[in-house]
């Protein structure tokens, strides 16, 4: 899984513990969910594209095997 | 420095000095195994001190803590099983006769730190 959360945190001058905190989640799991280590809840997803103003197909891409 | 005083750092400070203060009453009126219960309550204010230095976010269980938690707790079982099956076979095959003692500290570790050990390697691997 790919995501585009940094492009779209640096968009709207968010650091990670502002999403973290925003979200409702730890700074760690922005930090794994950046670099692709963890695949969200639909909840969690959702969460951050609503946050980060994005639709989730936009932030999480996931690549075919 | 600043220290939270919030409701759950207060409780699990008064778990601390609980424990130790009940441990001295063992120790010195009934066993010396007592001084294990004043040692442990004193890590436990040890450890209730150091959280009450950090925020609340810190420690905050979210959905992936949760996830790594189960996780971990559901290899750590199995590898108690394992453990206890192993132990088992041993027994009846007469090659080693465990005592009690020998299984619960066994059965207790295993889960405990396997628990503790696998929590570390699901946070470091991810997904």
């Amino acid at each position: 899984m790919k995501t585009r959360m940094k492009e779209f945190r640096a968009r709207h001058n968010l650091t990670q513990e502002e999403l973290a905190k925003k979200v409702g989640v730890r700074r760690e799991t922005i930090v794994f969910l950046e670099q692709g280590k963890y695949n969200p809840s639909l909840k969690l997803a959702h969460d951050v594209a609503k946050t980060l103003k994005a639709k989730i197909d936009e932030l999480f891409i996931f690549e075919n095997d | 420095m600043k220290f939270r005083t919030d409701k759950d750092v207060l409780q699990f400070l008064g778990m601390g000095f609980g424990l130790i203060l009940f441990g001295v009453v063992i120790f010195l009126y009934l066993h010396p195994a007592g001084i294990g219960l004043t040692i442990s309550g004193t890590i436990i204010t040890l450890i209730g001190l150091r959280i009450a230095t950090k925020s609340k976010e810190f420690f905050m269980q979210d959905e992936r803590s949760t996830r790594i938690n189960e996780k971990a707790g559901y290899h750590a079982f199995w590898a108690t099983m394992a453990v206890i099956s192993i132990a088992y076979f041993l027994k009846v095959t007469k090659l080693w006769d465990p005592t009690f003692w020998d299984m619960y500290s066994i059965t207790l570790f295993t889960g405990i730190y396997g628990w503790i050990i696998l929590r570390w390697y699901f946070n470091k691997k991810g997904e």
